[in-house]
């Protein structure tokens, strides 16, 4: 499992990509349009690479403020924060929560993602009952019966305030052509 | 200005925005007090519903909606020692000891009458700063401005939580998002790869839809767990002790109110830290302070009558200077643009009666929150808590049609699902997500307001207006200010224990 610092300084080199990206596109706009897009990708620049040098070289919590600090003006060594010495088990817990933790951000990527592949194929309201459907029956929170009672109603209650209420237009995605020859009866 | 008041009352006072309110109010309260969702979220997953209808009704589903989360989230602070914004982290120092008492109902009791007066104050702070604030408003010009806004996305940085640095990267995200798209002043196209969805920009909504309400849900996942674990006493108060409470400490809400009328005009702080000030300034002022932590009323009074006043104040620079207070003000800001309305010196002169409007839904939303809420009280020192495996599909899927709802374009869930990536990730490695948003809101001011400098001033636009120059050199010294003072403290910090060593 790779380090929390580790984790930092990839995330701080891929902002530094994109930065580095918009400065190099920006290049290529009018002087007038570019005018902002440039000095504040090249500033984010600055602030990314003194990050990096930062959270590498010197101890991290030097970037921090102290919003209590700054309102109240309390005494100066208050609130200064003293590095704890972690025993080799609160380390072994640590990385063990970070491995679980990293496998249930890539479920929830999962389920983002499903549901939008979802919406993008059965359109929005078709997805949304496949969607709360299987998410009650896999997580096993409801039993079938219940979990079928309350997707329909929450997905009834939804078509009834987007689609008829609000008169949003509804996106079939690849049930379009269904829903086509449906209208024709 | 006394015309502009009753034109503003008079506006409110209609069925749909009375009906568009209330509705707020009451959605407020629900989202407010299911823990894990914010005032944020409940903000971002209205946005779709705000365009088509009249202005005064949309700003009060808006603001009745954020008003009463604010006390929900107050509620859920003090019934399961979950705040449902950070905000509200201040009222579990004493809310939630008063709840394992038995006293919940008292704490409720005290918390919605603080949050009441707290508002009614926070509404007449705004309504007296208009006409101060209007001739100033007046007299600047677009290099004025300018500095303005570059100060309100510095200042955001400055008070963010965690690093400074990373505080101005988010910011600078949030500038150069907000360029996707057509540039309105050259008609250039800027970051569009040649598809015509990205060439009408990133659409606010649907990325603030995406950034909080989708990764918050993913947050809560990964959290994973009950959302709440309670272990409390038997109900032994009643919510009348806990009203009558907040009059006998009058002084203390007064003095609390004033302070987060203060902590909202700052631009970019918000009420986030606003309650745990309120909360410091009632410790250190008062005689007997032993009881602070162990449930004592005070400790409930003081931060809910902050968070009540700080709508007040912090709708003074959303409408003053189209610099928003805070990520809900951003929100709000979003929600003038997709209504057409300009704020700034315009909002102040041909606006002054939608002004003077928030004014009373600020008012009438804060009396309807604390009737239902009051009435509502004993029912929810009861709730049970709800289960992440109900709550994660049902706003997942809001959030998704939302999103389309926004524009009726199917490309839009795609934007939400990569913002809520990008929300999660930000989150996770302190990447103030606020600063973002707010960066987004302020770009157009920035790039609209240097371009028209350049074009009446010339290059040296800094030096011709010597008002602008000194905004100018304020801005740097709020920033560089924060790392002085801790370099200084530090070294103080080494002093002290070199003596001590020594």
């Amino acid at each position: 499992m790779i380090s929390r610092r580790t984790q930092e300084n990839i995330v701080v080199l891929l902002l530094l990509a994109f930065f580095v990206a918009v400065f190099v596109t920006s290049l290529g706009f009018s002087p007038r349009a570019r005018l902002v897009p440039v000095p504040i990708s090249a500033l984010a620049v600055l602030l990314l690479l003194v990050q990096l040098f930062w959270q590498n070289f010197r101890p991290a919590d030097e970037l921090n403020v102290d919003l209590l600090d700054v309102l109240t003006a309390r005494s100066p060594t208050a609130g200064v924060t003293t590095d704890r010495a972690e025993s080799k088990e609160d380390k072994a817990t640590a990385e063990e929560e970070e491995e679980a933790s990293w496998k249930r951000v890539a479920i929830a990527i999962g389920f983002v993602a499903l549901l939008v592949v979802l919406t993008l194929v059965l359109g929005p309201i078709p997805a949304i009952f496949v969607f709360t459907f299987g998410y009650f029956m896999v997580s096993g929170h409801y039993p079938l019966l219940k979990a079928a009672i309350y997707t329909t109603v929450f997905t009834l209650s939804v078509y009834l305030l987007f689609v008829v209420a609000l008169k949003i237009q509804p996106y079939h995605g690849y049930l379009e052509p269904l829903v086509n020859y449906l209208r024709q009866f | 200005m006394l015309e502009a008041i009753g034109a503003g009352f008079m506006s409110l006072m209609n069925v749909q925005a009375m009906v568009f309110m209330t509705i707020g109010v009451i959605y407020g309260l629900v989202v407010g007090i299911l823990p894990g969702l914010g005032g944020i979220v409940a903000m971002a997953l209205l946005l779709p519903f705000t365009y088509g209808y009249d202005p005064v009704a949309t700003l009060g589903l808006l603001l009745g909606a954020h008003i009463a989360t604010i006390w929900g989230s107050s509620v859920t602070s003090i019934l399961f020692r979950v705040p449902g914004a950070a905000k509200s982290l201040a009222l579990i120092f004493d809310g939630y000891p008063m709840t394992q008492r038995g006293e919940a109902s008292r704490a409720l009791g005290a918390s919605a009458t603080a949050a009441l007066l707290g508002g009614l104050i926070g509404a007449v702070f705004l309504a007296i700063s208009i006409p101060i604030v209007r001739p100033i408003m007046l007299a600047l010009g677009p290099a004025e401005y300018l500095m303005m806004a570059l100060w309100g996305l510095t200042i955001i940085a400055t008070f963010s939580e965690g690093s400074l640095l990373k505080g101005l990267i988010a910011a600078a995200g949030g500038v150069i998002i907000a360029f996707v798209g057509m540039d309105p002043v050259t008609g250039t196209p800027r970051f569009w790869f040649n598809s015509v969805f990205l060439l009408d920009g990133i659409s606010f909504p649907v990325a603030m839809i995406g950034m909080f309400a989708v990764a918050e849900m993913m947050k809560l996942y990964v959290k994973g767990g009950a959302i709440v674990e309670r272990d409390v006493g038997k109900e032994t108060s009643s919510v009348l002790t806990g009203v009558k409470d907040a009059f006998r400490h009058w002084w203390l809400v007064v003095r609390s109110s004033l302070l987060g009328v203060w902590i909202g005009v700052l631009p970019g702080i918000g009420a986030s830290i606003g309650g745990i000030a309120a909360y410091a300034q009632a410790v250190q002022t008062s005689r007997d302070n032993e009881n602070f932590g162990k449930g004592d009323v005070r400790g409930v009074i003081a931060p809910d009558a902050t968070l009540g006043a700080n709508e007040g104040g912090g709708l003074m620079p959303t409408l003053a200077f189209g610099i928003p207070g805070g990520e809900s003000m951003a929100i709000l800001l979003i929600a003038f643009i997709g209504l057409g309305i300009q704020p700034g010196p315009k909002m102040l002169t041909d606006d002054l009666d939608i002004v003077f409007a928030m004014m009373w839904i600020i008012v009438v939303a804060n009396v309807i929150t604390t009737v239902i809420g009051l009435a509502a009280s004993p029912y929810f020192a009861r709730l049970p808590a709800l289960n992440p495996n109900v709550m994660i599909p049902l706003v997942l899927s809001v959030c998704f049609i939302g999103a389309y709802a926004t524009r009726g374009q199917i490309e839009d869930v795609l934007v939400a699902a990569g913002f809520g990536l990008l929300g999660y990730f930000m989150e996770r490695y302190n990447y103030s997500r606020a600063n973002f948003v707010i960066g987004m809101v302020l770009a157009e001011m920035i790039e609209r307001n240097l371009h028209i400098s350049l074009t009446l001033y010339g290059d040296d636009f800094l030096i011709q207006r010597p008002v602008a120059l000194a905004m100018f050199l304020f801005v740097i010294f709020t920033t560089v200010m924060p790392f002085y003072r801790n370099w200084k403290r530090r070294r103080a910090a080494v002093e002290t224990a070199g003596s001590e060593a020594s």
